[in-house]
């Protein structure tokens, strides 16, 4: 149990990572905060105190500041501190340059850039205060190498990292560490619609031969979130399979 | 497939060798891989301080060999794997970390001996020592390669061109052998720790050291059990999915 008595918020935990990292978390002895847009996520809670675990759902927009500012004050009134917070919330509107609508990017941007910046600036005045925490944000590979239709998600996700290592700058001599994952092609939800041709294209490119899990990312949250990550601060996991760009 | 969801976790490695092994980082990362029941060869160009881990180590049905090894003569490291081979069936892991440090020089007044001595053991040392576990664990179904660099390999180090330059080739070691052996099972890895309170760190000069310090965000140097966790992670079954790699704990400092 590497998450003893620590409180782990995760922004996008209904599903796909964020789902699986909020059980995992929770396994690993965290109280969790699972926040979401979508009701369903309250049923992960159910699974989490079936193994008893402890968490609690809040219902919350990221690109609401009300909203963010709604689930850090739920966090501390029911478990009295954050020690952790999972930026994990993002979505794809894929579309190639010249066909993408302004609607389109701007709602990317809205969730996955802007998003993270609304959720961490209402969580880190509580870590700043207690003097520690861990703030883990998601980027992508895409973010690094750029892909074909995802003007809008590379755009954030380049995005998360110049923030990443804004933050980790800031907040350091705060005892906070800040943080990024980069996945690799992920067999989730969000590759659901994915063409089996382009997932086996996927594949040829990973030298590991294989997508990733929901479970391969979660477990990185996690590494990131435990005492063995003390020292790591700015960086850029990469959870990829050793991906070819 | 595995999930995260599944009861206890096994931590399924049960052999490894770790190259400079008795001492510093390398003498924390034997000291937990031990801890999770691993049985550690801790291989060092000192078999006395070797010894001493080695059985410091060796309790409670743990089991911990000490032998001596120089890294940058390659037959010496063919022998030691031929050994090595006799004493177990397979090896999960193999964790580079013998390094030296060198004189503090600059280019004009750095001697081939200086030159050659941290390239030796820094870049052909990981060099010979892949170059075995490789051959030995494609026919045992995969293993884990675990190669140091350094902040050094990653940002200009003026003063230590030689350990600047074999740290950043260790990066580029551990990128192509991954792509090389991902077909047989094997990942490989390098971490690169900032400035850790070793015996390396304590043959600083003192200015330097403060300097380095106000220029971590976290204002203050790494411990080796830090670094040691960062290696039981790697080689543990979350990190399946991790290959061709470069963690850096630094505390910020390289960003």
């Amino acid at each position: 149990m590497r998450l003893v008595g620590k409180v782990a918020i995760i922004t996008g935990a209904g599903r796909g990572i964020g789902r699986e990292a909020a059980v995992l978390f929770a396994r690993e002895g965290a109280k969790v905060v699972l926040a979401d847009v979508d009701p369903q996520a309250e049923k992960v809670v159910g699974e989490i105190e079936e193994f008893g675990g402890e968490a609690i759902f809040v219902r919350g927009d990221v690109t609401n500041r009300d909203s963010c500012a709604a689930m850090a004050a739920a966090a501390v009134s029911s478990f009295g501190r954050i020690d952790i917070l999972v930026n994990n919330a993002g979505i794809t509107r894929d579309a190639q340059l010249v066909k993408l609508a302004e609607s389109d990017f701007d709602r990317v941007i809205a969730v996955n850039l802007k998003g993270t910046f609304n959720a961490t600036q209402a969580v880190a005045p509580q870590m700043v205060e207690q003097g520690s925490g861990r703030i883990i944000n998601v980027s992508s590979v895409v973010g690094l190498y750029g892909n074909f239709g995802q003007t809008n998600y590379a755009a954030t996700k380049a995005g998360v990292i110049g923030m990443t290592k804004t933050w980790a700058r800031e907040l350091g001599r705060k005892g906070i560490t800040v943080n990024a994952v980069a996945p690799g092609f992920i067999q989730t939800e969000m590759t659901e619609s994915v063409p089996e041709k382009v997932l086996e294209m996927m594949r040829g490119r990973t030298p590991l031969g294989r997508l990733g899990t929901a479970c391969d990312v979660a477990n990185i949250y996690l590494f990131l979130a435990s005492d063995d990550a003390a020292y790591v601060n700015g960086a850029v996991v990469c959870v990829d399979g050793g991906l070819i760009p | 497939m595995k999930q995260a969801a599944d009861g206890p976790r096994v931590y399924a490695c049960r052999t490894a060798l770790v190259t400079g092994g008795a001492s510093g980082i390398g003498r924390a990362v034997s000291k937990a891989l031990s801890e999770r029941g691993v049985r550690v060869f801790i291989a060092d160009i000192d078999l006395a301080r070797a010894t001493d881990v080695a059985k410091e180590l060796a309790k409670d049905g743990r089991r911990a060999e000490a032998l001596r090894l120089d890294v940058s003569a390659g037959p010496q490291v063919a022998a030691a794997f031929g050994d090595l081979r006799g004493q177990c069936e397979g090896l999960d892991l193999v964790v580079n970390g013998a390094a030296v440090l060198g004189d503090t020089v600059s280019i004009e007044d750095m001697t081939d001996e200086q030159w050659r001595r941290v390239l030796a053991v820094n870049l052909d040392g990981t060099f010979y020592c892949c170059r075995e576990a490789v051959r030995w664990m494609r026919g045992t179904g995969g293993g884990r390669i675990i190669n140091f660099s350094s902040v050094a390999g990653l940002m200009p180090t003026p003063g230590a061109l030689h350990y600047s330059a074999s740290k950043g080739a260790v990066i580029q070691l551990t990128k192509t052998l991954a792509r090389e052996v991902a077909r047989y099972n094997i990942r490989v890895n390098a971490v690169a720790p900032g400035y850790i309170q070793t015996p390396m760190l304590d043959a600083m000069d003192a200015a330097f050291r403060e300097q380095t310090l106000h220029r971590t965000p976290l204002k203050r140097f790494g411990t080796p059990e830090e670094i040691a966790g960062l290696v039981v992670f790697l080689a543990s079954p979350e990190a399946d999915f991790f290959t061709g790699q470069v963690l850096s704990p630094n505390g910020g400092l390289v960003i």
